[in-house]
């Protein structure tokens, strides 16, 4: 217990952030920056990292590696690209762009998920998280149930004549065959296991409410009202919603507490960051 | 693949009859294009790109969210009609092929809402503009002047059909690849078509559509040269949610005895007991209260289907033939968004919409 709230701590611990935030920094500048001659030299050297890239890079997109020719091709293209960029630069070009300002944004934006992903939580922590956060864990409540659909609103006779009709496994589909007093849509009459939500999607909001009335097995005595028409419903099966256990939907808890995480982080960031600037704005 | 959208913004750019630097077309050109464009958005919150009055002045339909602008963000400037809609494009596209031997407007549909609010705002009901901020309110929307880029001529649209064997990325794929796909103007209407079924074809049958795949071709087929007129399974279901059917229209091009391209626009069936009168079919009444914003299902049917054959058929003639199914009236989003603010609707804006859907087209081909 003891290890686990110390380890809890300092995780917490913004100091440790940055630490791991600058060592990331570093790291990423170490890699990327392997065949980067002084940016504002006139020396330009690609070495066989780069034209490693060079080719995963081209067969991400086109699925097989450069031939010679092609890949002589994207060297010329890279050198290209690196005068070019280099003189922009020399010009000051890069100053106050609002593209380059938002691709910066988004690469820091990048490197602090990076490091708010690699946050572990505890069991004690996923639980809290799980508990204060059941909504988002709850499965929709389903039904199996079959349909025979109506123009107009069934009158008590046909009510009656559906409702004697016990449907079980055994004899559904030969009585289905005999039950021709309903008119024809073509909406399958046989619903499988539906959630609530499918149901909508399907035969709309008027009917998929009204049916959430219903719990138990059997006929409902009154046709449901939909868009379409009016619905004589047999229910086979109803199960309410439920909310699984941690056990079952550990990963997305994980997943949705490291989110939450990953948010705090970043407005713990800015704010302390923010307090390095002097920030004046005018108003006209 | 590419889809192309927002054809009716283009100043005639879109579907020209030649390529796009104004060479004549080429076999290469048409099948690049085909290969890289099988179907195209014909409808999304900027406005309708299928059909315009001025190009076909016989359709009663045509003027149906219209947003006739050339696209930059600082001035808006007048399009042009010639080029910009898929109607034309399909017209023009049988002429190139009668001359060429192949079409490059072959394609089929899709809407989409094109919204820049990560969501689909689509329903007239439920609007809520293009580009959040700009136009999430309904004040900001119907500003008469200064409307951020005329958003009150804007639409609540589009929704891409496609019928595909199931719920996953390939499927889904697949079916957009073969172009069995269908737009509608933001309701969820569902459109089947297909062609060449059996003439005792039974769409009473619980399992019409199943033998409709086996014995027929589906929407965004071709069908090989026929020596008799080709029946046709049309269907169509209101949205479970949404404004009962007016009509489905089958909407037939084919190359008349002068070697030039023609179109016409058939009721072919329709909701209660009305009749053609000069060529036309009755209206289907309007029960929208455009004070109150509100509309009923009194009129209008669930579902609407036919089997039907073209008695005009020619089979030494090339033809295509598509599906326009129309709602009943219901008020459009402008006059739910004048309720919300108890004004009057809009003098320039329509207060009632027909929202619709159509089906990508089935080509018959002829002999090559």
């Amino acid at each position: 217990m003891s290890e686990i709230k110390r380890a809890k701590d300092l995780l917490k611990e913004p100091l440790l952030h940055f630490i791991l935030f600058g060592a990331l920094i570093f790291v990423y500048y170490s890699l990327t920056n392997s065949a980067a001659d002084s940016e504002d030299s006139y020396d330009i050297h690609f070495d066989k990292s780069d034209i490693h890239r060079m080719k995963s890079a081209y067969q991400l997109s086109w699925s097989s590696l450069p031939d010679s020719l092609t890949l002589s091709r994207l060297i010329d293209e890279e050198v290209k690209a690196e005068i070019f960029s280099r003189e922009a630069k020399r010009l000051d070009l890069h100053h106050n762009d609002e593209i380059i300002k938002r691709r910066l944004v988004q690469k820091y934006e990048f490197l602090v998920s990076d490091v708010a992903d690699g946050a572990q939580a505890s069991n004690e922590e996923l639980q809290e998280f799980y508990k204060s956060n059941l909504d988002k864990y709850k499965s929709d409540p389903t039904y199996s149930f079959y349909h025979f659909y109506f123009k107009e609103s069934p009158n008590q006779n046909a009510k009656q004549s559906y409702q004697m009709i016990s449907l079980n496994e055994g004899n559904v589909e030969s009585i289905l065959d005999k039950m021709n007093h309903h008119d024809p849509l073509h909406v399958s009459t046989k619903q499988t296991t539906k959630s609530v939500n499918q149901i909508e999607i399907s035969l709309g909001k008027e009917f998929s409410q009204e049916l959430r009335n219903y719990h138990s097995q059997g006929w409902i005595e009154n046709p449901i009202q939909s868009g379409f028409g009016y619905h004589m419903v047999y229910v086979t099966d109803f199960k309410e919603s439920t909310i699984p256990t941690i056990e079952k939907v550990k990963n997305k808890v994980t997943k949705d507490w490291r989110e939450s995480q990953g948010v705090n982080f970043k407005n713990e960031l800015y704010k302390s960051l923010k307090q390095k600037y002097k920030v004046k704005v005018e108003v006209e | 693949m590419a889809i192309p959208h927002n054809g009716n913004m283009s100043g005639g750019k879109m579907y020209q009859k030649t390529q796009y630097n104004g060479s004549p077309m080429t076999l290469e050109y048409i099948n690049q294009r085909m290969r890289n464009e099988p179907i195209q958005e014909v409808v999304q919150v900027k406005g309708s790109s299928m059909q315009h009055p001025v190009l076909d002045a016989n359709d009663e339909f045509a003027d149906f969210e219209l947003f006739e602008y050339t696209f930059s963000l600082d001035r808006m400037v007048p399009s042009v009609p010639e080029g910009s809609y898929v109607g034309e494009a399909l017209i023009n596209g049988l002429e190139i092929n009668e001359r060429l031997g192949e079409n490059p407007y072959q394609f089929g549909f899709i809407g989409s809402s094109d919204g820049h609010n990560s969501a689909s705002s689509v329903e007239e009901d439920n609007y809520f503009g293009k580009f959040g901020a700009r136009d999430g309110t309904p004040e900001s929307r119907l500003e008469e002047n200064g409307a951020f880029l005329r958003s009150k001529e804007m639409s609540a649209a589009g929704l891409a059909g496609v019928w595909a064997e199931s719920n996953t990325r390939e499927d889904i794929y697949g079916a957009m690849e073969s172009k069995e796909t269908f737009a509608t103007s933001g309701s969820r209407i569902q459109v089947r078509l297909f062609g060449g079924v059996r003439s005792d074809f039974d769409m009473d049958d619980e399992n019409w559509v199943s033998s409709a795949y086996e014995h027929g071709s589906t929407m965004g087929s071709d069908i090989e040269e026929q020596s008799i007129a080709p029946n046709f399974a049309i269907w169509a279901i209101k949205d479970p949610n949404g404004a009962n059917l007016d009509r489905i229209q089958v909407i037939k091009a084919w190359i008349n005895d002068e070697g030039f391209a023609q179109e016409e626009i058939i009721d072919v069936v329709w909701s209660g007991d009305r009749d053609i009168v000069n060529g036309k079919l009755e209206s289907v009444g309007n029960t929208v209260n455009t004070e109150n914003a509100t509309y009923t299902n009194t009129i209008g049917s669930v579902e609407l289907k036919t089997i039907w054959t073209d008695p005009d058929f020619d089979p030494s003639k090339a033809s295509l033939y598509y599906l326009r199914v129309l709602e009943i009236p219901t008020p459009r989003w402008s006059t739910y968004d004048a309720e919300a603010l108890k004004i009057k609707p809009l003098e320039s804006l329509k207060a009632t919409i027909q929202e619709r859907a159509w089906s990508s087209p089935i080509w018959i081909n002829t002999k090559k």
